[in-house]
């Protein structure tokens, strides 16, 4: 019996031994993504190409740019735009004079350096039914820290949706400005950080300075189930990270008309950016743009080309009026022109932040 | 009980049979799904197979025709697949203008299916302009329009010019074909049988140059000089000659016996004086002698047509300063010396000097300046041509000066004659180029290249009869020529 047993047994851990499963995940081609779209407001268009890099765990570099395309865009009287790309490869600018024009299609054709060509679907650009008035209120939102909830303000916009005709509405942060408020006489207690010169007892407070507001949701809705009927929702967040309301923020705000697939893409797209990791996500997708290969109709093209009516908005969201904000805000503790100075080490020398407001800088009085 | 019981197995087995799922292995729809983009003669579409697997078929595509019988179509194959999903068909060379119908086909086991059939018209071709406006026979004009074909052709009346390039259904490159008979022709448009007129007629850069006088001057080669026309009498002095001999005189050119001759006026060494080129002049630099020092001058003079009056003396040293006049008033401004944008207005009514508002930016003669509508315009160094109203002290760039300029090169120097609306602007220093601006519409045509030597630099500009006539100095073989330039004649 024993005679048998050993051999079992090196048997029975042989069996159990694992190979690894050589898997080689396919890499396919870099996809082109396409960014960029064109709007009612006369300016320089951009349209940005890029080379999608296959993302993965191992790193296989950064996403090119896509430079030497020839870029049109076309509307349905035929009439062509070329796309000049600037001294920042990939990126393609339209003449400054250039408007999309309400009532009009529009198609963005693109043929790259190896001679691909690529066009969009039709965007109809419809009338954006203008805002009334925008306002803002203080939330609160409980966050996973138990202790400490989330702060943030809600911009509402309110506006009256046409009866009886499908209307489909996008809103858009821009990079804003707001006021900069630092405590340099705090820097000799708390100790400023390592190589920065000493502030002088005169040195700036208020500065004014520029911000991407955060998150990066995208508000977007369809008007289904609220046809023909007054609005006043919801159509942005910016949450207070202890900086941004310390005084005044002018939020810039793009409130536009988008059609239906482009509603669609941009709901989908906002949907992947809200997963938590939570079981009641909804399963990661591939999203389809409106980009198609003319060459290649399998061909994976990202991104989505849309036109739009747009109307400029800004909100000055005053501290004075907030019911609550983040406590204790976040303390500067340097002059607020060296905000974003770097350690000499690093090599970076930061811009100084400017003491001066932008020039339309008008909010309301208290 | 038996024969129920078979009665019973034989239903069972009959609904057995009827609840059979024939499967269908194979079957697919077929759309036509979207018309992606219609311009002209091309048309982009979308079509989809449809399928809950992969079905070869033989061919796939879609059918273009006039009429929706599909009897005489026009067949895009894109050959044989098995993938379902979308696919696009691209079609080119359609009519112009015209209603089509397209369908999406596939081809399997030998049986032809079709989808449904959508419709689109193609657009119709339109000029919407081109550019230059005036180019040399033999250069390039860049017509734009909407949904020209590739078949376009261009015609100067009835000669016809090469297309070098259509682009992209927007944009025609065309070599102007040589001057004719006429320096202005309409240009027509044929693209797919359709043929357009272009609304603005074409000009061609011409202008013939002649040399009056090889040694004007004397043989001197003057610079730094003042240049000014009373009517019909062209007048240039003072200054310096290349060689640094004292240019102390005022010349007149007298058609008569076509030579410049002197005229009594003298003055001290005086260069770098501004000038109104109509008769007012002074300022700049007195130098007693070749190698003395240069003392700032504030003398001014005002030639009426009879005699030399002097002004009294400026409140500011200026040198290389602008000098217009406006409304009987005579304005000095900018130079190299003190701020730059000064601004002084002498007003013959109360004989005096006044301090007027600065200028926006530092000006100096070097920069081509001239008055129009009682605005004062100058080209700056980086092209900009500015507008300024002396009343209002109101500035605004309104075009560009569309020649390049090549820094320390051909920025200084020029001239600028106002004729009627049109302003003729050129001739840099070393530089051929001559342009003439529509001031009503603010463009730029292309007149002939000056066929002198280039390396010279203008010392005066005058017009009599539509004809534009300048000296021009050169430092090597140092002379002064007389130019005269006909701007219409070929």
């Amino acid at each position: 019996m024993k005679r048998f047993f050993f051999p079992f047994v090196l048997l029975v851990l042989l069996s159990t031994c694992i190979d690894p499963y050589g898997f080689n995940a396919e890499l396919g081609e870099q996809a082109l993504a396409v960014e960029g779209y064109i709007t009612t407001i006369p300016g320089h268009q951009e349209i940005r190409l890029r080379r999608a890099e296959v993302f993965g765990p191992d790193y296989i570099g950064i996403n090119r740019p896509e430079g030497l395309a020839t870029v049109l865009i076309k509307d349905d009287l035929g009439r062509v735009t070329r796309l000049v790309e600037q001294e920042q490869r990939g990126l393609y600018l339209t003449e400054e004079i250039f408007a999309a024009e309400t009532g009009r299609s529009y198609n963005l054709e693109i043929i790259t350096q190896n001679k691909k060509r690529y066009i969009s679907k039709a965007e109809l650009v419809r009338e954006v039914p203008k805002l009334d008035s925008v306002t803002y209120r203080a939330v609160r939102i409980p966050s996973t820290d138990l202790l400490n909830d989330d702060y943030g303000v809600q911009v509402l916009g309110h506006f009256q949706d046409p009866k009886g005709q499908d209307n489909y509405y996008f809103w858009r942060t821009m990079e804003s400005d707001f006021v900069l408020i630092a405590e340099p006489d705090l820097e000799n207690i708390g100790g400023g950080p390592a190589g920065l010169p000493p502030c002088p007892p005169c040195c700036e407070k208020i500065c004014y300075h520029k911000d991407l507001p955060k998150p990066g949701n995208i508000f977007t809705v369809d008007d289904t189930e609220f046809d023909g009927l007054y609005q006043s929702r919801v159509i942005a967040f910016v949450e207070d990270n202890g900086l941004r309301f310390k005084d005044t923020y002018r939020l810039e705000l793009q409130h536009m008309s988008v059609t239906q697939e482009t509603q669609r893409y941009l709901q989908l797209i906002d949907q992947q950016l809200r997963l938590t990791g939570s079981v009641f996500d909804p399963p990661p997708a591939n999203i389809r743009g409106n980009m198609i290969s003319l060459d290649d109709p399998d061909e994976l093209v990202l991104g989505q080309f849309f036109a739009v009516d747009i109307e400029q908005v800004q909100v000055y969201i005053q501290k004075s009026k907030l019911e609550f904000f983040r406590r204790p805000q976040t303390i500067v503790p340097r002059c607020c022109i060296h905000f974003l100075y770097q350690d000499p080490r690093t090599g970076y020398v930061a811009p100084l932040v400017p003491t001066t407001p932008p020039s339309d800088w008008n909010p309301p009085r208290d | 009980m038996k024969g129920r019981f078979t009665q019973i197995l034989f239903l069972t087995l009959l609904l057995f049979t009827f609840s059979c799922e024939i499967e269908e292995v194979g079957t697919l729809n077929l759309l036509t799904e979207e018309i992606v983009n219609v311009s002209g003669e091309r048309a982009v579409v979308l079509g989809r197979i449809i399928a809950f697997e992969n079905i070869p078929v033989e061919d796939h595509g879609f059918y273009f025709a006039e009429e929706e019988s599909f009897l005489d179509p026009i067949i895009i194959s894109l050959g044989a697949t098995e993938r379902p999903g979308r696919f696009v068909g691209e079609v080119s060379g359609l009519q112009l203008g015209r209603n089509y119908f397209v369908k999406a086909f596939v081809v399997r086991a030998g049986e032809m299916i079709f989808a449904n059939t959508l419709s689109f018209e193609t657009l119709n071709p339109a000029i919407l302009g081109y550019e230059p406006l005036v180019q040399f026979g033999g250069g390039e004009i860049v017509i734009t329009g909407i949904n020209l074909a590739d078949d376009t052709r261009v015609f100067f009346g009835d000669r016809e010019a090469e297309v070098r390039e259509v682009i992209f259904g927007f944009q025609v490159r065309v070599t102007v074909p040589p001057i004719a008979s006429s320096i202005s022709e309409q240009i027509r448009v044929v693209t797919r049988g359709i043929e357009l007129e272009v609304e603005t007629p074409f000009r061609y850069a011409v202008g013939r140059f002649n040399l009056l006088d090889a040694n004007a001057l004397e043989g001197l080669s003057i610079v730094e000089n003042i240049y000014f026309q009373q009517g019909e009498r062209f007048f240039a002095g003072m200054g310096r000659d290349s060689g640094n001999q004292s240019t102390d005189f005022i010349w007149e050119y007298n058609f008569a016996q076509g030579e410049w001759v002197k005229t009594g006026f003298e003055a001290r060494m005086q260069r770098a004086a501004s000038d109104s080129h109509t008769g007012y002049f002074g300022g700049g630099f007195f130098q007693t002698s070749i190698f003395g020092p240069q003392i700032p001058s504030d003398n001014y003079w005002h030639f009426d047509g009879l005699e030399y009056k002097e002004l009294p003396p400026a409140p500011i040293n200026i040198s290389d300063g602008f000098g217009y006049e406006i409304q009987g008033q005579f304005y000095i401004a900018g130079g190299t010396i003190g701020v730059g944008s000064q601004v002084y207005r002498y007003d013959p009514a109360s004989n005096a000097w006044e301090i007027r508002p600065n200028l926006p930016s530092n000006v100096d003669k070097g920069m081509v300046h001239f008055v129009y509508n009682d605005h004062l315009y100058w080209i700056d160094r980086d092209n900009n041509l500015i507008q300024y109203n002396p009343f209002t002290a109101q500035s605004q760039t309104v075009s560009r000066y569309p020649s390049p300029m090549i820094e320390n090169t051909t920025d200084s120097g020029g001239f600028a004659l106002v004729m009627g609306d049109k302003v003729f602007i050129g001739l840099y220093n070393n530089a051929r180029e001559i342009w003439e601006l529509d001031m009503e519409i603010l463009d730029w045509g292309r007149k002939q290249n000056f066929t002198g030597d280039a390396r010279g630099r203008i010392t005066g500009a005058y017009s009599k009869d539509g004809l534009l006539y300048f000296l021009r100095s050169y430092l090597i073989n140092p002379r002064t020529e007389f130019w005269e330039f006909d701007p219409e004649a070929f």
